[in-house]
């Protein structure tokens, strides 16, 4: 091995990264360099201050991967319950379609927005419904309280959702 | 993803702590590196390593995040490695002398390119080809600022 090859490979020998034939070769190489033996020494002093990383940060950057991947994914809106909890302040449409839904279901109120505003009773529910009356409703799905909304649902968020509203 | 993320996540990390200085900042960088490989993953060409690749967005990462905080590249040096501290008790104080803390406080010394050839070549142990993609150098001139970088740090530490 000539001078410029150890030298060039000399990071490699103090990090342990080369085989064993070249490991000796370059050890050789520096024994009789003393030039290369400073250096080597230079690089395996700087190699033992090695940077690392904070123990927390795997986890951290795992954890970022994992939800910028669920935001990608087409079927972001499938999301497992506690997916759905989040949405409020992700998707503030699904938020309010949602708020609204729970509200007319706990109130038992028959909720059709087709009439004037005036024909809303509860204020509330009012508000929250005719913000988003074109959305909430087609025209035949009024029978089943926030079908449309739902239809958008994994089978299993949509049982987890009827388990929280005890149907 | 997450296996990828498991597999670079320090080198990331290095990378990133050998541009902007701080640890903290480094940490968010890595984060967000991380973030934008996913989302630009399609722009992956495959002519380097997805490693190279990865380091080089964690690289132009690092100096926006320098820029969007006004932050220089010139960070003082005991915001890198305190070397002396003369109110530290003597036994800590000798800790931080410590020959290769000593060391890598002189290679955050040197211009970002010397100090990041020295440092992908030595701790990621990149090729000069694939540290000139990431620093925005050519082959022959990534190896230039490495030799240079290590003549500068023997001058240094007196080696």
């Amino acid at each position: 091995m000539n001078r410029d090859r150890a030298k060039e490979l000399l990071p490699d020998w103090v990090t342990g990264r080369l085989s064993d034939e070249e490991a000796r070769a370059v050890e050789a190489r520096a024994r009789a360099e003393p030039a290369l033996q400073v250096e080597a020494e230079l690089l395996r002093t700087l190699a033992a201050a090695r940077p690392e990383a904070p123990d927390w940060l795997g986890q951290r950057v795992r954890l970022a991967v994992r939800e910028a991947v669920e935001e990608a994914a087409p079927g972001r809106q499938r999301a497992s319950w506690p997916g759905v909890l989040r949405l409020p302040i992700r998707t503030p449409v699904w938020g309010w379609a949602a708020a609204a839904v729970i509200a007319a279901l706990a109130l038992g109120t028959n909720l059709m927005v087709d009439g004037p505003p005036h024909e809303t009773t509860d204020p509330v529910v009012g508000a929250l419904a005719l913000e988003r009356a074109p959305i909430l409703w087609g025209e035949d799905d009024g029978f089943v309280a926030g079908a449309p909304l739902l239809s958008g649902l994994s089978d299993e968020a949509l049982e987890s959702l009827l388990r929280e509203l005890g149907g | 993803m997450a296996e990828l993320a498991d597999r670079h996540y320090e080198s990331v990390y290095r990378v990133a702590l050998g541009i902007v200085r701080d640890a903290d900042l480094a940490a968010d960088v890595t984060q967000d590196a991380f973030i934008k490989a996913l989302r630009g993953l399609g722009g992956f060409r495959g002519d380097s390593t997805f490693r190279t690749w990865l380091l080089t967005i964690a690289s132009n990462q690092g100096r926006g995040a320098l820029r969007s905080r006004g932050r220089r590249h010139e960070a003082p040096l005991d915001a890198v490695a305190p070397v002396a501290a003369p109110d530290m008790a003597p036994d800590e104080r000798a800790g931080l002398l410590d020959a290769a803390a000593h060391a890598r406080a002189c290679l955050a010394r040197l211009p970002e390119k010397q100090r990041m050839a020295v440092q992908l070549r030595l701790d990621e142990g990149l090729s000069f080809r694939e540290i000139g993609r990431i620093i925005g150098s050519s082959e022959g001139a990534s190896r230039v600022n490495y030799h240079h970088g290590i003549r500068r740090l023997r001058e240094m530490l007196g080696a």
